[in-house]
């Protein structure tokens, strides 16, 4: 790797570096306070609890049931916006923008409505097969699969874009059908985006609170992940709090390992 | 040798509009026989390549190839890429980047049903034909131009299609590599012997290994025929200037003497290896000359101007008796010298400028 240049040789002004001093200073105080309060002698067993026990397999279950939904549902839909010829096609990526900059709160209660027992969808389905989504594991999916699609959709669509096409022309005449197409030359080349993408859903996920506790209630042991479960010990057990977003710091700092390439250069 | 007797590969109607392009051309391949489409970049050669890979759906016309109809929009008939029966040789070879040259080669004989065994066996074969084996492991960045070129060529050969198609194959390579690789494509494609067309704006690629040029303007065809006839007689000054270029075809003998069938010989640079070859001398290096010329030019030929065409400060004289030859002077040297046809004149030609090509 080359070593970064200096982008010119002009001296920023002098009030730059003592406020970028204090934007440093600003995102890492809160972490060392929580290694600080961090009650390292009791750790293993905080996390041995059951209600953490619960939340975090609970929190593992769902957030990657939802990084499935949203690679199931994103990639097909990253294909349209990428290569169909489509009228309105900006409207659809706004569309798909959406969730990331709605208040996730807002996201949950729009899903109450479509998914709840008397929604548009939600209702027919409850009187037909009894199913409800809300208040149970699989409405924490959605509710995570919501709110991490975008993430999903926009890192595959641009790769999507990246892929060359000509590989693709190239294999059609050497007599592969498009789905071989698909599986030999298009998905290799789409790999590190599909697993950034995934990777990035996937921790988006992890993390979400509006929208879950709007759509899917804070049930322990049935709806209550990790982001809930840490909110509540805050009222009740402090150290069980602190414990619960270690374990959350060390997952977000893993997530960073894949992602490395894209944002620590 | 071409087979023209039977019915054609190709038959090709095309109408097609694409931006400014606006092509309207007809063509037809018989099974063995080499077409060179030639003409300017932007006259549409490569899209008539892609409209008959299946990777351009035409707008009016119709496409058979082997006598199945793969495009017909009247009848509302367009057979995809993967079920032509063709190959396509890529300007940019197009080497899947992740694979190894062998399953590159193999991708074909997959897709086309083989097991992957057997699919590597066969394309094992392929590369040891065109002499690539040592590279079978290597991926597409390792190969130099001209090795990928030919890897390419390997993949869209081990499907053994009727039809093949080569878009622009030398156009990426540097001037070195070009010659070489030129000559090994030739050799390459000499057991081959399906149909071949082959789009190019190189005018020497073109004579030296087509049996027939088809020239393309605009997208309009300005003249077809074998590249002795094209050469010969170009309809139009357009095609003067674009095939502007002698073509003598004659045998090695091993020395630098190389004998054309008249029993003349012309010397090339250094020793021609035994075998049929083709000559191409650029018009601007034939000097003329009343008199025997003394000094360097090995080559030198008493001959008679057929015709003088002069055009602007340049002026073409074209050549007739042992060595049909065409010499691009100045207008001022025709006036200088009084050229006039009927006159004898002598030709000189450097060894160094005639360029010898396999066949």
């Amino acid at each position: 790797m080359s070593l970064p240049r200096r982008a010119g040789t002009v001296r920023p002004p002098r009030a730059i570096a003592p406020l970028a001093a204090l934007a440093v200073v600003f995102l890492l105080a809160p972490f060392v306070a929580l290694l600080a309060r961090a009650p390292w002698a009791d750790l293993l067993d905080l996390v041995r609890t059951p209600l953490v026990r619960q939340a975090l397999w609970l929190s593992a279950r769902t957030s990657l049931g939802a990084t499935a939904l949203a690679v199931v549902l994103g990639v097909p839909l990253a294909w349209v916006l990428a290569r169909a010829r489509l009228p309105g096609r900006s409207l659809l990526r706004a569309l798909v923008v959406l969730p990331m900059v709605l208040p996730p709160v807002v996201g949950g209660a729009a899903l109450l409505f479509a998914f709840g027992r008397r929604g548009v969808v939600g209702g027919p389905l409850h009187d037909a097969t009894g199913f409800l989504l809300p208040y149970s594991a699989w409405g924490v999916v959605v509710a995570n699969a919501f709110v991490a699609l975008p993430f999903l959709v926009l890192t595959v669509e641009a790769g999507l874009r990246g892929v060359d096409a000509r590989y693709e022309e190239a294999a059609a005449t050497l007599g592969a059908d498009p789905w071989t197409v698909l599986r030999r030359v298009t998905l290799p080349a789409l790999w590190p985006s599909l697993v950034t993408g995934a990777v990035l859903a996937w921790a988006r996920a992890l993390g979400e609170f509006g929208a879950t506790v709007t759509f899917a209630g804070n049930l322990p042991g049935r709806t209550q992940t990790m982001p809930l479960a840490v909110y509540l010990a805050l009222g009740t057990d402090r150290d069980a709090a602190v414990a619960l977003s270690l374990v959350l710091v060390a997952v977000s700092l893993a997530v960073l390992v894949p992602l490395r390439h894209r944002w620590l250069t | 040798m071409a087979d023209l007797t039977g019915p054609p590969v190709l038959q090709a109607e095309i109408g097609l509009s694409l931006g400014r392009l606006d092509l309207e051309l007809a063509l037809e391949v018989a099974g063995g026989e080499v077409v060179a489409l030639l003409g300017p970049n932007g006259a549409g050669k490569t899209t008539m390549l892609r409209a008959v890979a299946g990777l351009q759906p035409i707008d009016r016309g119709r496409i058979s190839i082997g006598g199945t109809v793969v495009d017909d929009p009247v009848a509302g008939v367009l057979v995809p890429a993967h079920q032509r029966p063709i190959g396509v040789l890529f300007q940019d070879h197009r080497l899947f980047p992740r694979l190894s040259a062998l399953d590159n080669v193999a991708f074909g004989l997959r897709a086309r049903g083989r097991s992957r065994r057997a699919a590597r066996v066969e394309a094992a074969r392929w590369l040891a034909r065109l002499g690539l084996q040592s590279h079978a492991t290597a991926r597409p960045a390792a190969l130099s131009g001209g090795q990928a070129q030919r890897v390419a060529l390997a993949r869209a050969l081990a499907v053994e299609p009727p039809l093949l198609l080569l878009d622009e194959p030398l156009a990426a390579l540097d001037a070195t590599s070009r010659m070489e690789v030129r000559d090994a494509l030739a050799g390459d494609l000499g057991s081959f012997v399906g149909a071949r067309v082959l789009v190019t704006h190189d005018p020497v690629e073109a004579v030296v290994l087509a049996d027939r040029l088809v020239i393309v303007e605009g997208g309009r065809l300005v003249q077809a025929g074998t590249p002795e006839e094209v050469v010969a007689r170009p309809r139009t000054r357009f095609v003067a200037d674009l095939v502007g270029i002698n073509l003598l075809h004659g045998t090695g003998v091993g020395t630098p003497q190389v004998r054309l069938p008249t029993g003349t010989e012309v010397t090339a640079p250094e020793a021609v290896a035994p075998g049929p070859v083709a000559l191409t001398i650029r018009p601007q290096a034939v000097a003329l000359h009343r008199e025997r010329p003394e000094g360097s030019p090995r080559n030198a030929w008493p001959l008679r101007i057929r015709a003088v065409e002069v055009h602007g400060g340049r002026a073409r004289v074209r050549l007739d008796g042992r060595v049909p030859l065409t010499a691009e002077v100045t207008a001022a040297a025709v006036d200088a010298m009084a050229l006039r046809i009927g006159d004898e004149v002598w030709a000189a030609v450097k060894a160094v400028d005639v360029t010898v090509h396999r066949r």
